[in-house]
């Protein structure tokens, strides 16, 4: 039995379908890590528009997009934290990420959507006017942005040929300008 | 071990306290089946069972770094191995000695010490040592006559003394827990090593899910209420249209034809059929409903029933941590408990640990003497700490927590205070006990040294008094002179049923805990006194701050006050302050969430709630807003005039002066000033006025017809609620005898009108209410 299985290696034909197949097993495998590729090195990303740009997220970091009824906000809380959301009982605090970056543009929807960014520690939501689609996207389309223009520019992966910004949903997450950690009387916080 | 913690670490000792209970179960039969005595077929199944039992238990221990149970565990097994190669029969005293070999391995996996310093004791060692010496020389075993008996016939010297002491402190360890509440707890946690139970083992933060999912069910009941609420709407307004029809029909009727009748009739049957479908649509769903309502009512007042546990699960592991701590000192402490049985949040309770752990820590390490000291003081050289727990209201517990060691000292409190700037030296000089013990919980950069330095009582009490009033509760300490520490603390029994007032502001919907507001009450634009610029209220028969709701929040605020207005009363140590809001919705029961990994900490904001509308609210943290409101008031931040109606911009004075020209001029130059000018002709006009006017300042001449500017000044002071208005006299009266009779009347300034210029009258109104 052992020969035979042997022989059946050696035939060159067969070696490399198997090894084509191994290929496509282990890709689909690692699924569970945070750069899903597919078959010809393109990803997904959530594409979503905030004022009149249109920015995306690769779904890795991407859990859910929902539109919530309401969004409550949070007194003496920076300008950025738009409030918090109830997703089936769980507290999300929602960003406004054209207040945190001090965008031109500001949100314009009266009603955003949100989309729900998550890792293993971190899980806030990112208010946006409109949640697009998922398209796929190859590294090779994505073209990197001028230096320093914003404070954008530290978390964009690059631009697409349509002019949609790529932002690096991982560095978001790990973003700690985003935690609120204040006393009263820690004398870190001006008023007015 | 250390490695792994958290959620992890969590789960694997859950894990592990349900296998090792399955494990001692099958080893516990096992060792009595040897006992009694067994065929030789049966007897190596017996022995190759509890081999692998052990074995298993040793991997299992190792999983969670018990180290001290695995390594009981590995000397257990070779024991077991040598029966088993040897296929030696053990004797019935070597059975008994097994099976207090296994009361030992139970404690020990009860105890679930996996830190470092976790130190097998001599009653284990000797153990170990004894299984080795077995499996060593097996005829031992079977023989059963050698003295295997008691582990204290063996020792000698040293070693029976450890054990001895060993024993004490267990025997103390049990004393201080009653046996009964034990056997409690044990159940609730599930490591209760008991056969078949009819309890099944449930993560906490997974029943904390299902928990907050239910609560969402408030929401959905709610969307249903509003549609049956359109169902009966629809019933009333179809009742409308049935009439009108009726109407219409009625006058057809006398004209119609024969088709035409026929017609109507059927009209009126599909109408009539309709019409009772829909009641008894607007019935049913008006029936599920209420039951909808009922169901989730009680599912939720179990829920949160289930999330309560005894304090015992969480006292029970410091008995040991206080020995250990102890230990490692030198000193010696025990630890008491009272009212461990008290039921209590879980999540409160898993809140209250850290807390907990730091101040025995603290009491360890700083409050208790050692030996020595302590009779040198004539106090018991164990020292004692204790824990007393009571439930002190229906949604309230207390917790009392002290120690009997040397307690703080509050001048070396006061001279770090003042040499870190805390406090300035008059200000310590002139502070009570309890001021000063506040100074322990002083949050900011300064604080980890101040403790540090003072015996390091407090370390991190800001920490600790922060975790306690963001579960609702407060905590107040106490050190009698030399007679150690208290800590007193209020805690709301559930972070799942305390009483919340909803209150509005900017629009806005707030949820404030019950427990924290000391009154509500409504006030009028009258009851506000305005003094020296800022905004008070008379509450309980003195003055109070009055800062508004909105300032604090740091929200837009709405503009003017109504004519009355709610004000909440809440209190800050002896200080309180009346905090004004735009509106009560009411009081309900509040469940609180957590804020998410990003708002580990908000300013004034305790969590989320849902209200009874299933709309979402943030819970107001109260000792912030008190701390917030106090601040602002007294470094005069506050937007000084917010209540009173019309006076946002210009202050108002009241001018008394009998003399037309002297009046005209007084107007024009305060108006100039930019101040609001009211005028009487004398001091009994004035008088008059002076409720409806409620002016900033008084200015008054002093020779005036019917009323004098003395008289006026008088009685203006025996008013209770302009008794602190800012009076200001001018006169051409320049003796000194005058001025004193100015000042005795209560005058806030005497200006001579010799010396009389605007530059100075109008300094001193700034002076007096700016």
């Amino acid at each position: 039995m052992e020969t035979n299985t042997l022989d059946y290696f050696k035939r060159e034909s067969d070696r490399e379908l198997l090894r084509k197949r191994a290929e496509k097993l282990a890709l689909t495998i690692s699924g569970d890590k945070l750069v899903q590729e597919d078959y010809y090195g393109k990803r997904e990303f959530v594409f979503f528009r905030m004022g009149p740009h249109v920015y995306a997220f690769e779904t890795a970091v991407v859990k859910e997009v929902m539109i919530p009824e309401y969004i409550v906000s949070v007194p003496c809380t920076p300008d950025f934290h738009l409030g918090v959301m109830s997703v089936r009982g769980y507290i999300w605090a929602v960003i406004d990420l054209c207040a945190f970056w001090g965008l031109e543009d500001k949100l314009e929807s009266e009603n955003p959507g949100v989309i729900l960014l998550a890792d293993g520690d971190t899980e806030f939501c990112i208010a946006v006017d409109e949640i697009i689609g998922v398209a796929a996207v190859s590294e090779a389309e994505i073209k990197p942005l001028p230096e320093g223009e914003n404070r954008l520019t530290d978390f964009s992966l690059g631009v697409t040929s349509d002019r949609s910004t790529i932002l690096k949903g991982a560095a978001l997450l790990l973003e700690e300008a985003f935690v609120v950690n204040e006393f009263v009387g820690s004398g870190q916080h001006g008023l007015s | 071990m250390s490695m792994i913690d958290g959620d992890l670490k969590q789960r694997l000792l859950a894990a592990f306290r349900g296998e090792s209970a399955d494990r001692m179960r099958v080893l516990s039969a096992d060792f009595l089946k040897l006992e009694k005595g067994c065929g030789v077929e049966e007897l190596s199944i017996v022995i190759e069972s509890s081999y692998r039992e052990l074995h298993s238990l040793k991997g299992a221990a190792r999983a969670v770094g018990l180290s001290v149970v695995e390594e009981f565990c590995q000397a257990f097994e070779s024991f077991f191995s040598v029966l088993k190669k040897m296929r030696l029969v053990p004797s019935s005293k070597t059975c008994a000695v097994m099976l207090s070999w296994l009361d030992l391995l139970d404690d020990m996996i009860r105890e679930e010490d996996d830190s470092a310093a976790a130190k097998i004791s001599p009653q284990v060692q000797l153990a170990i040592s004894r299984m080795k010496e077995l499996a060593d020389s097996p005829q031992e075993i079977e023989a059963g006559g050698v003295s295997i008996d008691h582990v204290s016939e063996l020792p000698i010297g040293e070693a029976e003394e450890e054990i001895a002491a060993e024993l004490e402190g267990a025997a103390a360890g049990v004393a201080a827990n009653d046996p009964v509440a034990d056997d409690g707890i044990k159940q609730d946690s599930g490591n209760m090593p008991t056969s078949m139970s009819d309890s099944v083992r449930i993560s906490s933060s997974f029943l904390t899910g299902l928990l907050l999912q239910t609560e969402e069910l408030i929401s959905s009941r709610n969307s249903q209420s509003s549609r049956v609420n359109e169902i009966s709407e629809l019933n009333s307004l179809l009742g409308d249209f049935k009439v009108l029809f009726n109407g219409l029909q009625k006058r057809r009727l006398d004209f119609a034809s024969d088709a035409e009748l026929k017609l109507s009739a059927q009209m009126d049957k599909t109408i009539e059929d309709f019409s009772r479908r829909v009641e008894a649509l607007a019935v049913s769903s008006r029936r599920a409903e209420r039951n909808l309502t009922s169901r989730i009512d009680s599912l939720l007042g179990d829920f949160k029933n289930s999330m309560l546990l005894p304090f015992s699960s969480l006292l029970d592991v410091f008995p040991r941590m206080v020995r250990t701590l102890s230990a490692e000192q030198g000193k010696e402490c025990r630890m008491d408990t009272s009212g461990e049985d008290v039921r209590i949040d879980r999540r409160i309770l898993e809140m209250l640990h850290d807390p907990l752990m730091h101040m025995i820590r603290n009491s360890v390490d700083h409050g208790i003497e050692d030996r020595d000291n302590r009779i040198a003081k004539g106090k018991n050289p164990v020292g004692r700490i204790f824990f007393s727990i009571t439930q002190s209201d229906r949604d309230v517990v207390k917790i009392v927590y002290g120690d009997d060691g040397r307690g703080i000292d509050l001048e070396r409190l006061k001279a770090v205070a003042v040499s870190k700037g805390v406090v300035s030296a008059e200000e310590a000089q002139r502070m009570d006990r309890r001021t000063v013990l506040e100074i322990i919980f002083v949050s900011g950069m300064s604080t980890s040294e101040i403790i540090t330095d003072i015996s390091g009582r407090g370390l991190g009490m800001a920490i600790v008094r922060d975790k306690v009033e963001s579960l609702g509760g407060s905590i107040v300490v106490a050190s009698p002179e030399d007679k150690g520490l208290r800590v007193i603390m209020t805690i709301p029994v559930a972070l799942t049923s305390f009483r919340g007032i909803v209150v509005e502001s900017a629009g806005k919907s707030f949820v404030v805990p019950k427990s924290s507001v000391r009154k509500v009450m409504l006030i009028r634009q009258d009851d506000i006194v305005v003094a020296g610029g800022k905004e008070t209220v008379f509450v309980f028969g003195r003055p109070l701050p009055l800062v508004s709701i909105s300032d604090i929040l740091e929200l837009e605020d709405t503009g003017g006050k109504p004519d009355a207005f709610p004000v909440l009363v809440v209190e800050k140590g002896r200080k309180a302050v009346a905090i004004s809001i735009d509106g009560l919705q009411g009081e309900q029961d509040v469940m609180a969430k957590g804020m998410g990994a990003l708002l580990k900490r908000v300013r004034n904001v305790a969590g989320f709630s849902m209200l009874g509308s299933g709309e979402l609210a943030p819970i107001l943290h109260t000792p912030d807003m008190a701390r917030t409101a106090l601040g602002f008031y007294a470094e005069g931040r506050i937007r000084s005039i917010v209540h009173r109606q019309g006076l946002q911009e210009r202050k108002k004075v009241l001018v008394a002066e009998d003399s037309i020209t002297s009046r005209m001029l007084l107007k024009n130059v305060l108006e100039a000033a930019g101040y609001e000018v009211v005028t009487a002709v004398n001091g009994l006009e004035a008088l008059h006025k002076i409720e409806s006017v409620a002016p900033d300042v008084l200015v008054s001449d002093v020779e005036m017809p019917q009323m004098d500017g003395f008289t006026l000044t008088a009685k203006v002071r025996k008013m209770m609620s302009f008794s602190s208005l800012p009076i200001i006299l001018v006169t051409s009266l320049g003796s000194a005898e005058d001025r004193e009779r100015g000042v005795g009347a209560g005058a806030d300034a005497y200006i001579i009108k010799s010396s009389f210029d605007q530059g100075n009258l109008l300094e001193v109104i700034d002076r007096l209410v700016g």
